[in-house]
């Protein structure tokens, strides 16, 4: 396969084409998540019920949404408009709708892309290929945030490549904000959003223009990033009175602690073998000179690498986004490859039919790699972080348990997961913490009894910040706390009300 | 008035209801116009928002093909600029047999007046006097002008003006490609001074977001287009039709946009640019900003006298635009320093009764409106000059709030302006910037 050196196709589909397909995609997303039955993750409860707390005006909500880089605020206020929009008694929750679109918007886009680059008919198989795949569809089912994070990634890897090869401003503006907002979803697109940012700068770095245009393009394509690193420090500062909060569980914390990848194991040779693919396409971007495609192409592989630090530092939960991600960026790369590849044919003068049945037979052979996980999938099942965990049957027995205890106690559950744990009860026993005093509670709530309640500290719970506050607390309680019971993965502490002379 | 005095009434029966509801719709209104700017942008940076002519057809033209072209020239004490207008109106490629250049000069006006004696015009160009007598306004002196147009078409310069030399012959050639419906074509305007100091280098970058971002988007979707001061190209025909210009608005150009769409016809952006003098002095931009702000008040007064009529007239969607480009343009201007106090008095003091002036969803509004929104604003600046090619100025576009300040301060100047001396036309100085800088 080899690559020509060309202008992109300036042929541009209809706006009402694009949004009306986006619609019946998320309406089909959507009908085939619920017709199978599928239920919204704890991650999708656990940002719905941030955002309701948000437009209730909660001081949990506003911490929520900024104290942590496991909950990047991005993929939460995305979905706050639509939670305002849909009242809580509809039994369709925000973040699935949100998740369905997003979902929906990364194909229409990837249908796009290789439309403008060029590609036939067969580009629809492709898009089909990406959207069967139990690794794409389950979050959008799940009301997780990995759609997001895909399209958001799409976006940038398409525009990115549309910048270098048509300098287009309009590319660049949509690189920009894609770029920041993809840092906004979550800590781990950090490494590849510089990257990606570096790609450019060393773009423009070759380029002989003036300087000062050089730093105009430079603060186009970085002044949506930098803003969106600026607030969220000083909204850290602002509602949690610390700017670098969110990130002081990275700070604190030691190795990760372990757990398993959001995939099964069966499927890691799966991702190597896109991010081989992904490879071949570089290589072959390099031997035809063509500087769009090895941008595309380096911007793939830095998915799996990122992964790699991650699963260096033994934070495998972490580097799930970058890897899953890397399914659409192998797909966006295949299609660039065989959309370069059909205008050399076209070039040489190969008639449509033969054009059609090479790019098919391309296809046929590597579809096997872009859905071969179906297979293990449908064995395996897809381990998403299923609300069956969340489900706590114990909450009424806790609240009993307490209540003999004192009547008018109060419980604090800390950390994110409190959102999904806490969905529908209104007990008034139970309240959120996400940034748990003790000095603070005991005055707040002074002369009344006090519990403490703390998820075990595995995967991201690990973040939260009481864990990061108090490192063994769940291990060994602290000195103003006393171990109380188990609930499921929880442990409950009784806080010291008389205070100690110091 | 009515609704002036019923908001008084509920302020004093129950003031902090009536301030949550206002914070309540400041937010909502906030949210509207930043998304409505974002979507003008898109628009104007995607479609094919402009007419645009290409050298070719531009070289194809005939010289016996073209229409009789009139320009008017309102000048008022503007001596400085008479012997630069002159000299760049003379290099506008267009037969001089078919150009009408009328120099208006005000009776009274003797600076101007001998300056122009002292010049031996050139070929087509003559000078009309106008009768001292009120209001003393640009648009009474354009009406004048109007009168003994020769042109099929005419366009208006202030004295100060450098049109790029093809621009009345891409004029001819848009308005045979716009249809029977557009019989205005405003091109665009930006700085030939856009370094000369900071104020400068701020005007500039408002200017080109405004010209090249904001305005193309109208134009794109065939929405009322506040027309920009000068080098606004009419069919004069339709131009008389329409009785010219309102003598009393200090605005006159954005109402007779409005008007335009108002009798069924068009107004479509074209590219090319006209080169004017920024004000590079404080003392002088304030009152030639609180002009403008007080004209937009004054003709959004005007034309919501009758608001049926002016929503059977532009429609629905024309009727959302004015709202949004008129009204809600100037309304931001007053109301912005409300919300930057209070900004300013929360990060400050952490004053926890302003936090129930913003409960749940308003919060987030208003939370959304001031990181992001003001954001986007700076961005548009930066997008303004990146697309002009100001490389040097995108920068300075970041200190676009401070710009924004001076447009508040001018803003409250122009409503109290109004009440009390609404026809009062502070005349903005020219001819301050020494050496025209490279663009």
């Amino acid at each position: 396969m080899g690559y020509v050196g060309r202008p992109m196709n300036p042929k541009r589909d209809p706006i009402l084409w694009r949004w009306g397909l986006g619609v019946v995609l998320t309406v089909v997303i959507l009908a085939a998540g619920l017709y199978l039955g599928r239920d919204v993750g704890t991650e999708g409860l656990v940002r719905e019920n941030l955002c309701r707390e948000l437009l209730a005006g909660h001081t949990a909500g506003r911490q929520g949404v900024i104290s942590s880089v496991w909950w990047g605020p991005f993929a939460t206020l995305v979905i706050l408009p639509v939670a305002f929009l849909i009242p809580d008694a509809l039994s369709l929750p925000a973040s699935l709708l949100v998740s369905a679109l997003f979902g929906a918007a990364t194909l229409v886009l990837m249908e796009q892309a290789f439309r403008l680059w060029g590609a036939g008919r067969w580009r629809w198989l492709l898009v089909l290929g990406v959207a069967l795949n139990p690794n794409f569809l389950e979050p959008c089912w799940a009301g997780s945030s990995l759609p997001m994070v895909t399209c958001l990634l799409v976006l940038s890897l398409y525009s990115v490549t549309a910048w270098i090869q048509g300098r287009r401003l309009l590319d660049l503006i949509w690189f920009a904000l894609g770029s920041a907002l993809l840092f906004g979803t979550g800590y781990e697109m950090s490494g590849w959003v510089v990257a990606a940012v570096c790609v450019v700068a060393i773009e423009e770095w070759r380029r002989r223009v003036s300087g000062t245009e050089k730093w105009a393009v430079l603060m186009v394509a970085l002044l949506p990033l930098v803003y969106t690193a600026v607030l969220w420090v000083l909204m850290c500062w602002l509602i949690m009175g610390d700017p670098l909060y969110a990130v002081r569980s990275l700070m604190a914390a030691g190795p990760g602690p372990g757990g398993a990848l959001i995939l099964p194991d069966s499927l890691w040779w799966c991702y190597a073998g896109l991010a081989a693919l992904v490879g071949w396409m570089l290589a072959l971007a390099l031997r035809g000179h063509d500087r769009g495609g090895v941008c595309l192409t380096v911007l793939g592989l830095a998915l799996p690498g990122a992964a790699g630090l991650m699963a260096w530092r033994e934070r495998l939960w972490d580097g799930a986004p970058l890897l899953l991600a890397l399914l659409p960026a192998a797909v966006m790369a295949l299609g660039y490859g065989m959309a370069h590849q059909e205008r050399a044919d076209v070039a040489n003068g190969a008639n449509a039919p033969r054009r059609f049945s090479r790019r098919t037979v391309w296809l046929l052979a590597l579809m096997p790699l872009i859905m071969v996980d179906l297979v293990p999938s449908a064995f395996l099942g897809w381990r998403s972080d299923s609300p069956a965990a969340m489900q706590a049957p114990w909450l009424p027995d806790l609240e009993l348990h307490v209540r003999r205890r004192a009547p008018f106690a109060k419980v604090f559950v800390c950390g994110y997961e409190s959102f999904a744990l806490l969905q529908g009860q209104t007990s008034p026993i139970f309240e959120h913490a996400l940034d748990f005093n003790f000095d603070k509670s005991r005055r707040d709530y002074y002369g009344q009894v006090l519990y403490l309640l703390v998820h075990r500290p595995e995967h991201r719970n690990a973040m939260d910040s009481i864990h990061w506050k108090c490192p063994n607390i769940y291990v060994q309680g602290v000195e103003d706390a006393l171990y109380d019971s188990d609930w499921g993965e929880w442990r409950l502490f009784e806080l010291i009300q008389a205070t100690t002379p110091r | 008035m009515a609704v002036c005095g019923g908001l008084l009434l509920l302020c004093a029966w129950h003031p902090w209801l009536t301030a949550r509801a206002f914070v309540l719709t400041a937010s909502v209104f906030y949210v509207i116009h930043a998304l409505y700017k974002l979507a003008l942008v898109r628009f104007s940076i995607s479609v094919n928002s402009e007419l645009s002519v290409g050298a070719d057809e531009l070289a194809a033209l005939r010289n016996e093909a073209l229409p009789v072209y009139s320009i008017l020239v309102p000048m008022y004490h503007e001596r400085e600029s008479v012997k630069s207008l002159i000299q760049a109106l003379s290099q506008l490629d267009y037969p001089p047999d078919k150009l009408d250049v009328q120099l208006l000069l005000e009776a009274d006006d003797a600076e101007t007046r001998s300056a122009v004696e002292a010049l031996v015009l050139p070929h087509g160009f003559r000078v009309t006097v106008v009768p001292v007598s009120q209001p003393r306004t640009k648009p009474k002196a354009c009406n004048v002008g109007l009168d003994s147009v020769r042109g099929e078409y005419l366009v208006i310069y202030d004295a100060e003006d450098r049109p790029e030399r093809d621009q009345l012959k891409k004029a001819v050639l848009g308005f045979s490609r716009a249809g029977a419906k557009t019989i205005c074509l405003q091109s665009r305007l930006n700085f030939y001074n856009p370094r000369q100091n900071l104020l400068t280098r701020l005007f500039t970058a408002e200017y080109s977001a405004w010209f090249d971002l904001a305005l193309p988007g109208l134009s794109a979707v065939r929405a009322v287009i506040p027309l920009g001061g000068t080098s606004n190209h009419f069919v004069t025909r339709k131009l008389k039709e329409l009785l010219g210009w309102d003598a009393f608005n200090v605005t006159e150009d954005c109402d007779l946009g409005i008007r335009i769409q108002r009798a069924g016809y068009g107004t479509r952006m074209l590219r090319t640019t006209t080169w004017e003098e920024a004000c590079s002095r404080l003392r002088f931009w304030i009152p030639q900003r609180t002009r403008w702000i007080k004209g937009y008040i004054q003709t959004y007064l005007v034309h919501m006298r009758h608001p049926r009529r002016l929503l059977s007239e532009l429609g629905v969607a024309g009727f959302l635009h004015f709202q949004m480009v008129v009204g809600c343009s100037t309304l931001a201007t007053l109301l912005n320093p409300f919300f930057w106090f209070l900004a300013i008095l929360w990060f400050l003091f952490r004053i926890e009764a302003l936090t129930s002036l913003f409960p749940g969803s308003v919060f987030a509004m208003g939370a959304i409106c001031l990181f992001a929104g003001n954001f986007a604003f700076v961005y548009l600046g930066m997008i303004g000059c990146y697309r002009r090619r100001y490389w040097d100025l995108v920068g300075y576009a970041l200190l676009a709030p401070f710009y924004w300040i001076l447009m508040s301060y001018s803003g409250w100047r122009a409503f109290f302006q109004f009440f009390a001396d609404p026809f009062k036309w502070e005349k903005t100085r020219h001819g301050l910037c020494g050496k025209a800088d490279e663009s």
